[in-house]
């Protein structure tokens, strides 16, 4: 019965350790299932590239980008944009989606398509404010669409000397 | 025996594929606070950071083909490599940091390609080439980036044995990081291996009594102790060991093997009263695991030594009952390993959130066969095979939501094909042409006409409305015979009239024509202009039927292509299934070994026990 337990110990170091190592070498379908997420990739590409060409072209084009620097003040629930009076996008971020934007992603939120001209944009941001207070605030920008793609960014910052949350609209050229 | 799926079997679970997930699957924490130039990059970079490789690796390709990351090539390309090393396409992740060292100056990217290559080799499993090239990644990376490759670096050098260098490597660091923390824990465990217990005592004691604030940390902290535990416990040092099983958390995921471990370690002392106590709480627990299942024999073993050889019998025979039960159990999950039915309703239960890569289970379906899986689940072959299943459903999910776009945008390209043949119709053949043409006669008569004022030296063509007003009356005066009846001194003045305003108009000719010319090459411009405005919009309407069938056939091209690839996630995903079933069939088959031997030392010892019983009472020859 001795000699079984130290067997028994050395079976559990065993499984302690081999569930850390890594380990090298691919089984074949692990290649195939490679090989066919490329390809899928390929595809993928190729049908994005497709489908904004077909319903965003480049001329008519506007995409508006949200953008998050530290969050101190301003915990993040939605973003309500008008695009010329008419709502285009109310979202709804999860905990993943407001962490990627603070850790410097910047989110894709509406792309379509604007004739040239005078345009207005208003964004209405919702969330916690400091002290965990509900909080609402709106930014505008009015733009001209002229021919080619248009970027418009919106960007939550902390303005450290009120301790209260910023919105900012701007243009990309 | 049919036992209801415990909460605490689900954490246990849970926590097993978490701690593999983390040690080496462990995502890199990547450059934070970067400026921004090309708002596309920070879409990439979102996408990243939420882990979803496959959206954030197509939306990469897309921005290159739209060429709207200009100022962020090299990190780009750095990043797409870093992408597919994380998507498990490491060959095109190799590419891709090879090509960079053949072509980039950059230091910076440099280094970092040569990182990132060291660690795609090391996943492959090359660990020499792995480790060249993240020696030459050198020492001014990030310092995120310093500590995995130091990590990596050790346990290179544990997996080739060279555990001096690795210790040197470990000395040399702050335990206060992570990746230090891994590193350390793997080389204590592999000192372990090596029969080198004093070593490998330092390292796992420092883990062990670490201060944590992470679920991680502590996860690696109760297997530090566990590791050190059952290290002491081979050394039969019943008291050491006991120190560091003490420490694992008694609701933690290694609380049944410390339990276990900690009755051993009471039994080497020869406390086999005191070892019952953590057995008996084992017993109790009821769960399937190797340390349930090694109680059943230990506390029997227990009472043996405590010569309480009636107790023992009767757990003997209970241990005996539960191994046939199990054993029978096992043959049951194992067909329906086999067969696939165990998979597929493991499968079903999964989670709906496909686009994470790393992922746990959440719930395990409450079937019999099922709570044999946990152990199952946490291998490193079946995670493998299980993130290829999700990554094939993602495809799969993927590809039909294209396949249902495709028809959508099939509709509209045949909509804007009516809509273009009916505006044809309505819209007269020169419509905006007309008036650019008229535009352009214009000029051409305008621009013959100072041509001909110029050759002609035509000063009153260019004099003033009231020059060419007194010209015309003065030669209307010369030509009518009003003359005749005028004296002198009037036809004097006439005269001196005239010479003064053709001198005038003279003097300003060269002014006047240089204005007219400055004005006809405005309207030339304007005209310009407009033609080409009338030119583009007769290119646009003409090129609309051309771009409609171009996407037609460009969407036409791709329809089949993700039937082909659909059919394909269909046969691999079946490959997949069947291979995982091997997985599960294979360490079901080993549980049952193991249960067999179980239930014959069971056996052996009961039947030692009667022999010993009868022997003493003189009834065996």
């Amino acid at each position: 019965m001795h000699n079984k337990w130290i067997a028994m110990v050395a079976v559990m170091l065993t499984c302690c350790s081999s569930v850390v190592f890594a380990e090298g070498g691919e089984p074949s379908i692990d290649k195939q299932v490679q090989d066919l997420k490329q390809q899928v990739l390929n595809l993928n590409r190729e049908l994005f590239v497709l489908e904004e060409e077909l319903l965003f072209p480049a001329n008519t084009q506007v995409m508006i980008f949200v953008s998050m620097d530290v969050g101190k003040y301003f915990a993040l629930d939605s973003v309500q944009l008008e695009l010329d009076g008419k709502d285009v996008s109310n979202y709804l971020y999860t905990k993943r989606e407001t962490e990627a934007l603070l850790r410097g992603g910047v989110q894709r939120l509406y792309t379509g398509n604007l004739k040239t001209g005078e345009h207005e944009l208003i964004a209405i941001f919702t969330g916690k404010g400091p002290n965990g207070r509900d909080y609402r605030r709106g930014a505008t920008l009015q733009f001209e669409k002229t021919i080619g793609a248009k970027f418009v960014e919106l960007t939550i910052s902390d303005h450290a000397g009120s301790q209260q949350p910023e919105f900012d609209v701007r243009e990309w050229d | 025996m049919n036992r209801p799926v415990t909460i605490r079997q689900v954490l246990l679970a849970g926590a097993l594929v978490l701690v593999t997930a983390l040690s080496w699957a462990k995502k890199p924490r990547e450059t934070e606070g970067l400026v921004i130039q090309d708002l596309p990059y920070g879409q990439v970079l979102y996408e990243y950071y939420k882990e979803d490789y496959f959206n954030a690796l197509t939306r990469l390709l897309v921005e290159e083909h739209f060429e709207r990351i200009p100022d962020h090539a090299a990190e780009a390309e750095l990043l797409l490599g870093g992408l597919y090393l994380s998507y498990g396409l490491h060959e095109q992740a190799t590419d891709i940091f090879e090509r960079l060292l053949a072509t980039e100056e950059s230091d910076v990217v440099r280094h970092r390609a040569w990182f990132f290559l060291g660690k795609v080799l090391f996943q492959r499993g090359y660990l020499k080439d792995a480790d060249k090239a993240l020696q030459r990644a050198g020492d001014a990376l990030p310092e995120h980036l310093l500590a995995e490759r130091g990590s990596l670096r050790a346990q290179i050098d544990i997996e080739t044995g060279k555990l001096g260098a690795a210790k040197g490597l470990v000395d040399e660091w702050q335990l206060a990081d992570d990746w230090a923390a891994y590193a350390a824990y793997n080389l204590g465990v592999a000192l372990i291996r090596e029969n080198r217990l004093p070593e490998a005592v330092s390292y796992l004691e420092q883990i062990g009594q670490m201060e944590v604030t992470s679920e991680e940390l502590r996860g690696l902290r109760d297997r530090a102790n566990l590791a050190l535990g059952f290290a002491w416990l081979r050394e039969e040092n019943g008291e050491q060991a006991k120190i560091a099983l003490e420490r694992i958390r008694l609701s933690g995921p290694f609380s049944n093997a410390a339990l276990l471990g900690y009755g051993w370690a009471e039994a080497a002392s020869g406390n086999y009263r005191e070892a019952l106590v953590p057995w008996m709480e084992l017993r109790e627990r009821q769960e399937i695991s190797p340390a349930f299942q090694e109680s059943l024999l230990a506390i029997p073993y227990a009472y043996r030594k405590l010569n309480a050889n009636q107790q023992a019998a009767a757990g003997y025979d209970d241990a005996i009952a539960v191994y046939d039960a199990e054993i029978a159990q096992l043959d049951g999950a194992i067909a329906a390993a086999r067969s696939g039915a165990l998979i597929r309703s493991l499968l079903n239960a999964d989670v709906t959130d496909f686009s994470r890569w790393n992922w746990q289970l959440g719930q395990l379906p409450d079937t019999a066969e099922s709570r044999y899986l946990y152990e199952v689940i946490a291998t490193h072959e079946f995670q493998t095979g299980l993130r290829n299943y999700r990554d094939l459903m993602m495809l799969a999910g993927h590809l039909d939501g294209w396949h249902e776009k495709l028809d959508i945008y099939d509709h509209m390209i045949a909509a804007r094909r009516l809509s273009y043949a009916r505006s044809a119709e309505t819209f007269p053949d020169d419509y905006y042409g007309a008036d650019v043409a008229a535009y352009r006669d214009d000029y051409i008569a305008t621009e013959a006409r100072l041509r001909s004022i110029e050759q002609q030296r035509d000063v009153i063509a260019l004099g003033t409305d009231t020059e060419q007003r007194s010209w015309e009356t003065i030669a209307r005066l010369e030509q009518g015979g009003v003359l005749d009846a005028a004296d002198d001194s009037a036809i004097a003045k006439l005269a001196l009239f005239k010479g003064v305003l053709l001198w005038d108009m003279d003097r300003d000719y060269k002014y006047r024509l240089w204005q007219q010319q400055n004005k006809l090459a405005e309207l030339e411009s304007v005209v310009a202009d407009l033609e080409q405005s009338q030119q583009r919009f007769s290119a646009e309407v003409a090129a609309v039927p051309v771009r409609l069938d171009e996407f037609a056939d460009r969407a036409a091209e791709l329809d089949p292509q993700i039937g082909e690839l659909s059919n394909r996630v269909v046969s691999i995903t079946e490959l997949q299934i069947k291979a995982l079933g091997e997985i599960a069939a294979n360490e079901l088959q080993q549980q049952k070994e193991r249960l067999k031997q179980y239930r014959a030392q069971a056996r052996f010892a009961q039947a030692s026990i009667l022999d010993q019983s009868a022997s003493a009472d003189g009834v065996v020859q």
